[in-house]
């Protein structure tokens, strides 16, 4: 081998030598600059910086091995190292330069081992350096994981690329399959805080590794995780409260997921017809039976039920049937319909049928959800019952013809005052006159209505309370029942010896009482077409307050009166003392969240993980009781994930009002410490 | 300060009215043996109507199928939360009975699930003492309705404290004479009333 | 011609040159800083730390003026008060804002934190603490009070950059509450209510002569058991003498209605409960408010009672104390009507108010927080008691110069050597 071939290979080595070190040094810098930056909770920008000025160490370090190129300057560094060659070795390295003595002498001494061990030497301490910095990396490997998951801005900024690491929970996977009778998609969700389902779906967690490197439990109780392939997996259904899913492996810490339960809404029917509850003299003809219904997901089937109930005082008997039971494949909404035969009930006189409608939904799981509609109440009144206040018939038909209604007076009116031309006028004021005493009286039953609830008493035929009180506001009203409770007017109402009584009025009812009034006041007179707009005021006034309200038609019992000073104390047996215990302190639940709160903001700036699972473990209690708080729980959780301090802060604020209200603030302050 | 004034719910279905001498019967015995001050009459209140709040104490009877509006299942939602008490009695004592059925079920949508009441509560011993709990009555004795002597009521819980109380045993035909009638009795078979007065007054 | 070769040397000469003309400046400012002499170092209180520093390193600095464009912290008036007690002369100026914050612990078992902020002239202050922002506010000159479930840490009010602090009392577990009074819906609730609110309730409530449903162990009636008794009527007589014994020794009293008319009462409470007055009627679409209560308007107030709630041509809610406890009166007449005819807020506003009510006369027995680390809650009167009134000298320009040019000379000192020597060393030389 001659001395320029040995000089070749020693150049060769030293550029090979510098490369590594450069990038030894190179990289040990960044890896400090990382370590760094997690220690002292440096800014990105500072992380970046020190990242580059890594590179660029590595950079200018392996520019030095540019000299390096030349095969003079490595023969001269030799000669320098080596003085006993005498520039023979730079003799020899140069082109054409073949003379034995000078090769002889450039060979004389094996100076290319000692350069080589001494190069390699070099490479000792770089490395070192580098080996360091990258056990201080590993030293934490929570914080790598972290950092590739969560910053990926910073890693892009070093050009590296995230490898999956051992850690088994470091990438989860959850896969949510609704129940089948839902007919929903499946979803998938890759590293979950929660995930909000249907109660019964199935839900997946799948992690990269062995099954046996992980551990899972809900609420305390373990479920099996099994291998497949190269990752874990293990499944459970939705349980139907809100629960905690922790997962545990020995590389890494606790993670936690929310289960969310979503509940099947029941379904919600609502029945269109009849709109009212009636009241019939003979319960006879068709009536129809419709009824809307709807279901967030899937209906079973409908139907109307029906019960019929007869009797009197302790002896009643009762028919409940179904009708019309349709199957509905899982519609979300239908309508239902019935053409009900009222003969063929064979109702008697006091019997009173009642309807409603039913709808199951298709829930398998936690069901059927079983949702009804409002119950609609059919009477047939009995011989001798007087009911007024124009009754409707629920079916469309003859229901003027079973009643006296404020209906028929209208139609009374109304022919009387077509055939007026015709008429002498002295007739003419008879018959109005005549409708007039039927207004009366059917004004006297609502006055009985309205007044009844204000004075805890009807009007007695016999009554002259009518006089005074003929029209009257609602304020009027009031005021006189004001004056009433102050004693100053006389016992004009009773309100029923309690001093701060609520009065129902009804305006509707009121405003009919009125306008009755007006009507009565002109047919007295024989005006049949000034009485006509006011009975049409006082039937839509009916309406109104028929549709707003139920109004029982029955009357009430008689109120017997107690002699209480008689009966005070007369009785042979004593009560004995009871004991009361010390009630327990309410809403501890709130404290205790408050407390747990007060944890999590500790945490927040030393380790946001774990502040991140003190909401998941709050989020879950939340649920059941506080979903507004569960919701702004879910927001700070994964606001606190992304690390966006300026978001962290306000989610933070909305926690806190969500958890005890907003502060109660005054524009003075009290003269009595402790005063609000 | 106003007197105690017993409270009859009228609601919209069935018969809420078929036992009409019971309030005047309690009413008797709240004074014939407390000095709880007593108004001398009842009222009636509707179940739909906000007056009802001003009875925090009610009670409901019935034969016939029970089915409550929106309104009234929103006020008695409203009622249990600001502590009012519900006595409803089935007058029917039949366990399989319409008023049952029908009754239990709306309760339940209002309340939640009717739990049976231990008696070893308060409010058998509140102020007179039943050891067995519920007292009987004639009704269940003698067999009538559904053939059976209920050794409970049931009942809902709010904040620790009774918010609905349900009886099958048929109090309402128990205690529905005037109370004049009571001076034939060798035993007063009121007095459960009393207690139950008294717990709504002081728990 | 020269080279560039000759330019390069000629520019490393250059840059040696410099090196020592400025490490001869330096040497210069080093030697002639520690000279005496009258010299005025003014600064910003948002940057005070230097200057105190260099006013203590040096005897050159005979006096420091301060900008008060923020306050300065505790640490940094503590060494502006041993500078000026060192020989230093502190002055300062500025148009601070008056203002001071205060915080107490409701007396309440939910322990709230109460804050009292006043403000010179009207102010908006931000409220935090270690949890984030709590709320802000206008305050005007008369005052205002910010009340929060919890706080957590030391709360900050903030105007602008100003800043006075202060570290809310810690709270201690109320005692029990006794409520008297006969079965009625009023005893039913009122015991509801502050069950409700975290009060633990004791009741004695007769039903019968020689009957009540009560607690044992309710006696006996002292401060060690009991934070405060509730008198709803008359049936409390029987312990009028142990209530008196009661108040004397620092416990509360709420007395209602007929309770106030108590012979044994009669010294104690601050006004009586005259004729009732009936409430409002209302309309079935109407909510019951406090206001609409029956009311037993309290007459014959004492000299010394302090009302706290009026009625139309009434008083309602009067207080005083009396021994080492206080006495609140009460003129509402069944507020239970409240609680279940107030609408969906009833409930709340009925146990707020009773359990406020009970919270007023409760002893005071929250531990105050220590001096150390107890915040900045007057910021201007610590200010002037510290460092005296502000200077009314008008304020020169700032010497900002001599704060950053020790730096700027320590950069071109790096530079300058840097270059020289990398200029040297990629030519080859040594």
């Amino acid at each position: 081998m001659t001395a320029r071939s040995r000089v070749i290979a020693m150049r060769r080595t030293i550029t090979a030598v510098m490369l590594a070190r450069a990038v030894a040094v190179g990289g040990a810098v960044i890896a400090v600059s990382i370590a760094a930056s997690r220690a002292l909770a440096l800014p990105v920008a500072a992380l970046v910086a020190l990242a580059a000025a890594g590179v660029g160490i590595a950079l200018a370090m392996a520019a030095r091995a540019r000299p390096a190129q030349s095969l003079e300057q490595v023969a001269l560094w030799i000669e320098e190292r080596h003085p006993s060659l005498q520039y023979a070795l730079v003799t020899a390295a140069a082109v054409g330069m073949e003379r034995p003595d000078v090769e002889a002498q450039a060979l004389s001494n094996p100076w290319w081992d000692q350069e080589r061990q001494y190069l390699l030497r070099r490479l000792l301490a770089p490395f070192v350096a580098l080996a360091a910095a990258i056990g201080l990396l590993a030293w934490n490997p929570a914080f790598v994981t972290r950092m590739i998951a969560d910053n990926a801005r910073v890693a892009r900024t070093l050009g590296t690329e995230t490898r999956p690491g051992p850690d088994p929970l470091a990438r989860i996977r959850l896969r949510i399959e609704p129940p089948a009778y839902a007919g929903r998609r499946i979803t998938e969700i890759d590293d979950p805080s929660g995930a909000d389902a249907l109660v019964g779906s199935a839900i997946i967690v799948t992690g990269e590794g062995p099954g046996r490197a992980v551990r899972m439990s809900v609420d305390s109780t373990d479920i099996p995780v099994i291998s497949r392939g190269d990752r874990w997996s293990a499944q459970l259904a939705m349980p139907s409260r809100a629960a905690l899913i922790r997962l545990r492996a020995s590389t890494s810490r606790e993670r936690l997921i929310v289960l969310a339960p979503v509940t099947d809404a029941a379904p919600v029917v609502t029945m269109l017809l009849p709109t009212q509850d009636t009241v019939l003299r003979t319960a006879e003809g068709m009536m129809t039976l419709r009824a809307a219904v709807r279901d967030d997901i899937g209906l079973r089937d409908a139907a109307f039920e029906i019960i019929v109930s007869s009797g009197q005082e302790e002896n009643f008997t009762f028919r409940t049937t179904t009708l019309a039971r349709t199957q509905l494949s899982g519609a979300a909404e239908h309508t239902l319909d019935l053409r009900l035969s009222l003969d063929s009930l064979a109702l008697k006189p006091g019997d009173v049928l009642q309807m409603r409608a039913v709808a199951r939904d298709r829930n398998t799981v936690t069901g059927p959800g079983v949702g009804s509609s409002e119950t609609r109440a059919l009477r047939v009144s009995r011989a001798g019952e007087y009911d007024s206040v124009a009754v409707d018939a629920a079916p469309p038909g003859e229901p003027d013809a079973q009643v006296l209604s404020q209906r028929m007076l209208i139609i009374l009116t109304e022919a009387l005052d077509k055939r007026r031309p015709r008429v002498a006028r002295p007739t003419l004021i008879a018959e109005a006159q005549r409708i007039a005493a039927d207004q009366a009286r059917l004004r006297k039953r609502v006055g009985d209505i309205v007044f009844q609830r204000v004075g805890g008493e009807p009007l007695s035929e016999e009554s002259n309370i009518e006089a005074p009180l003929g029209k009257m506001t609602p304020e009027e009203l009031l005021a006189r029942a004001q004056e009433a409770t102050k004693g100053t007017a006389g016992e004009v109402m009773d309100v029923e010896g309690d001093e701060t009584p609520i009065l129902s009025v009804s305006k509707p009812l009121l405003e009919a009482f009125n306008a009755m009034w007006d009507a009565g006041r002109a047919l007295e007179q024989g005006d049949t077409r000034q009485a006509i707009p006011p009975m049409r005021r006082a039937l839509a006034a009916i309406e109104r307050a028929r549709h707003a309200e139920r109004i029982y038609l029955r009357g009430r019992p008689s109120a017997v009166v107690v002699d209480v000073a008689r009966a005070r104390l007369a009785g042979k047996d004593k009560g004995t003392s009871s004991l009361r215990e010390p009630r327990a302190i309410v809403a501890p639940v709130q404290r205790k969240r408050a407390e747990r709160f007060t944890r999590a903001t500790l945490l927040l700036a030393r380790d946001p993980a774990a502040a991140a699972d003190t909401l998941l473990v709050m989020r879950v209690a939340a649920l059941g009781d506080a979903p507004a708080l569960a919701a702004v729980l879910d927001d700070a959780v994964r606001i606190l994930r992304r690390g966006e301090p300026r978001a962290i802060v306000s989610a933070w604020a909305r926690v806190r009002r969500a958890l005890d209200g907003a502060p109660i603030a005054r524009s003075s302050i009290p003269a009595w410490s402790g005063a609000p | 300060m106003t007197d105690f004034v017993f409270a009859t719910a009228q609601y919209e279905s069935g018969d809420w009215d078929s036992a009409p001498m019971v309030p005047a019967n309690i009413i008797d015995t709240i004074a014939r043996y407390t000095s709880i001050d007593v108004a001398p009459t009842g009222v009636i209140v509707g179940l739909s109507s906000p007056a009802m709040f001003r009875y925090p104490l009610l009670y409901l009877t019935g034969h016939l199928p029970v089915r409550f509006t929106e309104a009234e299942r929103t006020n008695l939602r409203a009622f249990a939360e600001r502590g009012g008490l519900l006595f409803v009695d089935d007058h029917n004592h039949d366990i399989d009975g319409t008023f049952h059925k029908t009754a239990t079920e709306e309760l339940a949508r209002v309340y939640g699930p009717l739990r049976p009441i231990p008696n070893t509560h308060p409010l058998y011993r509140t102020f007179f003492t039943f050891e067995d709990g519920p007292p009987t009555t004639s009704h269940e004795l003698n067999g009538w309705g559904d053939n059976l002597v209920h050794k409970t009521l049931s009942g809902v819980e709010r904040s620790g404290r009774l918010a609905l109380v349900y009886s099958s045993k048929d109090y309402s035909s128990e205690w529905n004479y005037h109370p004049d009638n009571k001076r034939f009795l060798s035993v007063d078979n009121t007095k459960f009333a009393v207690n139950l007065v008294v717990y709504a007054l002081t728990r | 011609m020269p080279s560039r070769a000759d330019i390069r040397r000629g520019a490393e000469w250059a840059l040696r040159l410099a090196l020592v003309a400025m490490l001869a400046l330096s040497l210069w400012r080093a030697t002639h800083e520690g000279a005496p002499g009258p010299v005025t170092r003014t600064t910003r209180a948002s940057d005070l730390t230097p200057a105190l520093a260099a006013a203590t390193r040096t005897d050159r600095i005979g006096a420091l003026e301060v900008e008060m464009d923020a306050f300065p912290a505790p640490a940094q008036r503590a060494w502006l008060v041993a500078l000026r007690r060192a020989g230093v002369e502190v002055r300062w100026r500025g148009a601070v804002p008056v203002m001071a914050v205060a915080a107490e612990r409701v007396r309440e078992p939910r322990a709230a934190v109460r804050m009292l902020l006043t403000s010179g002239a009207g102010a908006a202050y931000v409220l935090s603490d270690s949890a984030g922002a709590l709320d802000s506010l206008m305050v005007p000159a008369a005052g205002a009070t910010l009340e929060a479930a919890d706080v957590v840490g030391p709360v900050r009010a903030r105007q602008g950059a100003y800043l006075s602090s202060v570290v809310a009392p810690e709270a201690t577990p109320r005692r029990e509450v006794l409520v008297l009074g006969r079965a009625s819906w009023e005893s039913r609730f009122v015991s509801s209510a502050l069950s409700e609110a975290g009060w633990r309730v004791r009741a004695r409530i007769p039903t019968a002569p020689g009957v009540a449903v009560t607690d044992p162990a309710m006696l006996p009636l002292d401060t060690a058991r009991y934070d405060v008794v509730v008198a709803l009527d008359s049936t409390a007589a029987d312990l009028g003498s142990a209530i008196v014994r009661f108040i004397a020794t620092g416990g509360g009293l709420v007395a209602v209605g007929s309770a106030t008319t108590m012979g044994a009462l009669r010294s104690l409470v601050p006004a009586r409960a005259g004729t009732r007055r009936p409430g409002r009627i209302l309309l079935d679409t109407d909510s019951m408010s406090r206001s609409d209560l029956p009311l037993r308007p309290l007459e014959g107030l004492s000299l010394d009672a302090l009302v706290l709630e009026r009625r139309p041509g009434a008083v309602a809610v009067a207080v005083r104390r009396a021994g080492l406890g206080r006495v609140l009166a009460v003129g509402y007449d069944e507020s239970w009507r409240w609680r279940m005819l107030g609408g969906v807020g009833g409930p709340a506003d009925h146990r707020r108010w009773w359990s406020h009510a009970v919270g007023l006369v409760a002893p005071e027995r929250d531990v105050q927080p220590s001096m150390v680390g107890s915040g900045d809650a007057a910021p201007v009167a610590v200010l002037v008691g510290a460092l005296g009134p502000a200077s009314l000298a008008r304020s020169p320009a700032l010497e900002v110069g001599q704060r950053t040019l020790p730096l700027a000379l320590l950069i071109l000192i790096v530079a300058a050597l840097l270059a020289e020597t990398a200029s040297r060393r990629f030519r080859g030389a040594r």
